[in-house]
């Protein structure tokens, strides 16, 4: 792996997940041999459309799958493999070593329970905290996110709040374990631009802070440009390209990547034509052979419908999968 | 000088809100929409823009007649529709269509795509089958959707095609104007560039206007010749997109542009932060509503409400500190 880290957070090697369709019990290849490396503060952008299996592969780190999920490869955290770990273990993990942060902040709170409560869940089940401990680390963290007056908010419930605020506690409670690692699956999706760049801030902010490897998986290039480091491009199961960031925005090498990056608007005149990728992605449980971007790709050529690519390493550390990457 | 297709002067929407318990005197009123103008032009596409909840979906509701105005005129292309006879404001609403957000929720599932297409033509009652048939094979071409579309149901589409389905019904009656309230929001970065591409190309043949409401301001930037960015029920600044993106007065507008995220990652600015809650329409705050957020507020913004006034930047303002266009510079 060529991550800028000696010693990586996570590496995830050859990782493989297949789900079984409930419509017709067809076996879906979600991943399909996937490896990347977080170090400590540093921030993998997980990117792709619908379906790509970027989420697929996030949350196979935690095993958060369906049951009739099926994982292959190895997932090294912590000196051992999270792929041959029992549920339990994996359990006594998520949220303590390994945290996650779901959709909209404004939802990802119980409405029920005072935000002390829920911050008091990971404490008590994780770290066995109780009483002036737990209390003085409730103080702690809600400081931690910059919320003042912490003593008053703890009894508060998550409707007495702003939308600000609430982003703020959901990130104490992912970073209440001093977790190693921080999933982020789509964070800023239903949010306006406002709230969107307030919580990319504040993630970006707990990564540098307490050394936390961070993980964002979003559909968005913008927000893989405002705070991530590296770059996995997803398409089809398969990480079509893997870099550095700004290696990837000055330099797509593999077609679809840019595609992404010419569809933005305003990559072109106000009211120009936009680029678009024509047709669908392939369907998982049917897989063609060769590159599965084939079929929408601009510069397809015989050999890629055929026999699929290998990887093309560039300076850097950037890689694609493409027969014709090294060609400019 | 033509008629606007849309005329909106000082639309106002309050809603009574539940009192507290052994409340007496009047009931608190949330003002949703107070004080709203803007004009559309026959054949652009204007903008409105700001943070949930400012008003921008009630000013919607109120056009599409979802909610009644409390006050103010909308004039569709030159007439009063707001206080129409019934004929009238059927006629209205034949000529002003939506497409909304999710395209997963906004299609009946049981209904067949032609039935869906053809369901405004079918309630209007004045096509014969015959011709409803040819209207919506139309339409379907129209649209970029096969031709045995419309046999299927809505589930057997994707989220790009489902939204092709929607516009379809939209353009069904022949309307004037279409009201895009976030469009593409729910779809796929590549199939996003395949709608917008579609809208252009339907405004251009049919010299639709289209109002566009979006979170994305890349997106609005790229579809709008004018915008509007609201806040807490009012706008504070309106002028082209070239004004108010690359060169805001209003200090919300600033920081609103300045959290657009960077199309690479050696453009990241710094963001002007807003700090506070959004004040609650319930009870805005007096003078210029934005003062318990701005930056660069004063005392005298507590008593003194800002209208919109010219900037020197070419944008109408609605901030005492804004710098003013001169008597010469507005003539020119």
């Amino acid at each position: 792996m060529t991550d800028t880290n000696a010693q990586p957070v996570i590496r995830v090697e050859d990782l493989y997940v297949s789900l079984r369709r409930r419509r017709d019990g067809a076996t879906i290849r979600a991943v399909n041999g996937v490896n990347f490396s977080v170090g400590r503060g540093r921030t993998l952008g997980i990117v792709g459309e619908s379906g790509c299996g970027k989420s697929t592969a996030a949350m196979a780190l935690v095993r958060l799958l369906p049951k009739s999920a099926e994982v292959r490869g190895a997932i090294h955290f912590d000196g051992r493999d999270l792929a041959t770990e029992s549920q339990g273990a994996l359990r006594r993990i998520r949220g303590r070593k390994i945290a996650m942060i779901f959709q909209d902040p404004m939802v990802a709170l119980d409405p029920l329970f005072t935000v002390g409560d829920q911050l008091a869940e990971p404490l008590r089940e994780h770290l066995d905290l109780d009483g002036e401990a737990l209390h003085a680390r409730q103080v702690e963290l809600l400081q931690a996110v910059g919320i003042s007056s912490p003593e008053t908010r703890l009894k508060q419930y998550p409707h007495q709040m702003s939308g600000g605020m609430l982003q703020r506690i959901v990130g104490a409670i992912a970073i209440a374990c001093n977790p190693e690692l921080l999933i982020a699956d789509e964070p800023t999706t239903a949010l306006d631009p406002t709230a969107q760049a307030g919580y990319l801030e504040l993630l970006e902010r707990l990564s540098e802070t307490y050394g936390l490897a961070l993980i964002v998986v979003t559909h968005d290039m913008g927000v893989v440009s405002r705070i991530c480091h590296d770059v996995m491009v997803m398409y089809a199961g398969q990480t079509v390209e893997y870099g550095p960031v700004r290696a990837i925005f000055d330099q797509p090498r593999h077609p679809y990547t840019q595609a992404l990056l010419a569809s933005i608007p305003h990559a072109v005149e106000p009211g120009a034509c936009l680029p678009t990728i024509e047709g669908q992605p392939p369907d998982l449980a049917a897989l063609p052979p060769g590159c599965p971007f084939a079929a929408r790709c601009p510069k397809v050529v015989d050999r890629c419908r055929t026999e699929a690519p290998p990887p093309v390493e560039f300076a850097g550390g950037q890689r694609a999968l493409c027969w014709r990457a090294d060609e400019r | 000088m033509t008629i606007p297709i849309l005329e909106v002067r000082d639309l106002k929407k309050y809603y009574a809100a539940s009192a507290p318990f052994f409340h007496r005197g009047e009931r608190p009123v949330v003002r949703a929409v107070d004080g709203v103008s803007f004009t559309i032009p026959e054949g652009e596409t204007f903008g409105l823009i700001g943070e949930s909840g400012c008003g921008k979906t009630t000013t919607v509701r109120t056009l599409l007649g979802l909610e009644k105005v409390t006050s103010g005129t909308i004039r569709f292309a030159g007439e009063e529709v707001q206080d129409a006879d019934q004929a009238g404001w059927r006629r209205y609403r034949s000529s002003v269509q939506a497409v909304f957000q999710d395209p997963y929720s906004s299609l009946s599932p049981r209904m067949r795509v032609w039935e869906i297409i053809a369901e405004p033509l079918i309630t209007a009652g004045k096509m014969s089958k015959a011709d409803i048939k040819t209207r919506v094979a139309e339409l379907l071409e129209v649209v970029g959707l096969p031709n045995d579309a419309g046999e299927r149901f809505p589930h057997e589409f994707s989220g790009g095609q489902r939204q092709r389905v929607a516009i379809a019904r939209g353009l069904s009656p022949q309307p004037r104007l279409l009201i895009l309230d976030e469009p593409v929001s729910a779809l796929d970065v590549s199939i996003r560039a395949q709608i917008l591409n579609l809208l252009q190309a339907l405004q251009d043949k049919f010299g639709l206007s289209y109002l566009l409401i979006s979170h994305d301001l890349d997106i609005v930037a790229h579809m709008c010749r004018n915008i509007a960015v609201m806040y807490l029920g009012r706008i504070v600044e309106t002028g082209t997109v070239a004004q108010v993106r690359d060169n805001p007065q209003h200090p919300y507008a600033q920081a609103l542009f300045s959290a657009v995220l960077p199309p690479h990652p050696d453009k990241i600015k710094p963001r002007i932060r807003l700090t506070g809650p959004q004040p609650s329409p319930l009870n805005p705050p007096s003078g210029c509503r934005f003062r318990t957020r701005c930056p660069v507020v004063q005392p005298i913004c507590a008593e003194i409400e800002p209208a919109l006034e010219q900037t020197r930047a070419g944008s109408r303002a609605a901030c005492l500190f804004a710098p003013r266009a001169s008597q010469e510079e507005i003539d020119r």
